[in-house]
């Protein structure tokens, strides 16, 4: 799998130039805290939950 | 598939008097439909199975799944567990649900007994693995990749292999398979670790934020809140307020993004790998494929992004 690194991404997110969408979309993801807040991890963490907890 | 788990762990937990296993079954009604034993009936009716015939499968799966996640606890240092019991009986449930996970599969057709059992053990070795090299710590981004690869796709790599073969897939067709439970392990690790510290409660990561990749970023990124998250990070379990700013900069530095992206790209993975096997009917791992990234594509159409038109890749 391709895989960009931490200093990588926040290079990109940081960059002043022409952003291409998938840039544009995690900066506007970055000026968005609630809706970050409300999405829904429950769901992913079902994987990872006790079986208590609908694992 | 519910029933017929919770019976066959009852089953064995009436033969022995055992109440902690009693427990167990009776909590087999609220298996995830998100979970690997899902993911191995889906992966038997891709290949052309009747959903009945993963259910030894589905049984093995979740008696291995119920073993790690009362082992993961006791690693994290869990004190709430699911059964009432010193650490070390925990620990010996385990062991036992780990026999089962073995013991299950004599219900399926002789013809695949032996490689689904050889399926199941592996998983759990490698899970274990995983596990401990967990619990020793990421020194740094790389080696981050290394423990979610070893603890986390094993269990979705044997559903599919698993699932495909209770199928009728031919070897080579649910190897194929299987190579996809790598990104959707990956996958659900990440959506695991933004689940873990976006959450209200405060999660153990925030005391290993190297074990963490979002917390890792936070620490490590370039971004001009990382001298202000450096020293929020030690109060968050006792400073709520601390906490709160925390989980802003998370989102304000790019690390909620950059998890986002990632998902994106093991999602986009997983389908690839899933529509390469050439089964009859990929449509139902598909579905659950896009299920578990449903929280991606809604965050992105929230902010105006049909996933659609964005690149796979970033850089």
């Amino acid at each position: 799998m391709p895989r960009v690194s931490i200093q990588q991404f926040r290079a990109s997110l940081a960059g002043r130039g022409d952003a291409n969408a998938d840039v544009r979309a995690y900066r506007e993801l970055g000026r968005r805290p609630a809706v970050a807040a409300e999405a829904g991890f429950a769901a992913w963490g079902d994987w990872a939950a006790p079986p208590s907890r609908g694992a | 598939m519910r029933r017929y788990v919770g019976g066959a762990l009852l089953r064995r937990a009436d033969e022995q008097q055992w109440d902690a296993m009693r427990v167990l079954a009776g909590l087999a009604g609220g298996i995830s439909a998100a979970g690997p034993s899902e993911l191995a009936v889906r992966a038997c009716r891709a290949a052309g199975g009747a959903d009945e015939a993963a259910f030894p499968a589905a049984a093995s799966l979740h008696a291995l799944h119920a073993a790690i996640h009362l082992v993961d606890d006791l690693i994290d240092g869990e004190e709430r567990s699911v059964v009432d019991m010193p650490p070390g009986l925990r620990a010996n449930l385990a062991l036992a649900l780990q026999c089962m996970a073995v013991e299950m599969l004599d219900e399926a057709p002789a013809a695949i007994r032996a490689p689904l059992m050889r399926a199941v053990a592996a998983a759990g070795r490698e899970t274990s693995r995983g596990q401990e090299m967990d619990a020793a710590g990421a020194e740094d981004e790389d080696a981050y990749w290394r423990i979610v690869e070893a603890k986390t796709p094993p269990l979705f790599t044997a559903a599919l292999r698993m699932g495909a073969l209770s199928g009728g897939a031919a070897p080579e067709d649910a190897e194929a398979l299987a190579a996809a439970g790598i990104p959707l392990g990956i996958l659900v690790q990440l959506g695991d670790d933004l689940g873990d510290v976006m959450g209200a409660e405060i999660h153990p990561d925030w005391q290993r934020p190297g074990d963490n990749v979002a917390l890792r970023f936070a620490l490590e990124a370039d971004h001009p809140d990382r001298e202000h998250f450096h020293a929020l990070v030690p109060r968050v379990a006792t400073d709520p307020a601390a906490h709160a700013i925390a989980r802003e900069i998370l989102v304000r530095s790019g690390a909620f993004a950059f998890c986002v992206h990632h998902m994106r790209i093991a999602a986009e993975h997983a389908r690839r790998g899933v529509l390469a096997a050439a089964l009859p009917d990929p449509a139902p791992v598909l579905e659950m494929i896009d299920r578990l990234a449903a929280p991606v594509t809604d965050l992105l159409a929230q902010v105006g992004v049909d996933e659609h038109d964005l690149e796979p890749a970033l850089v």
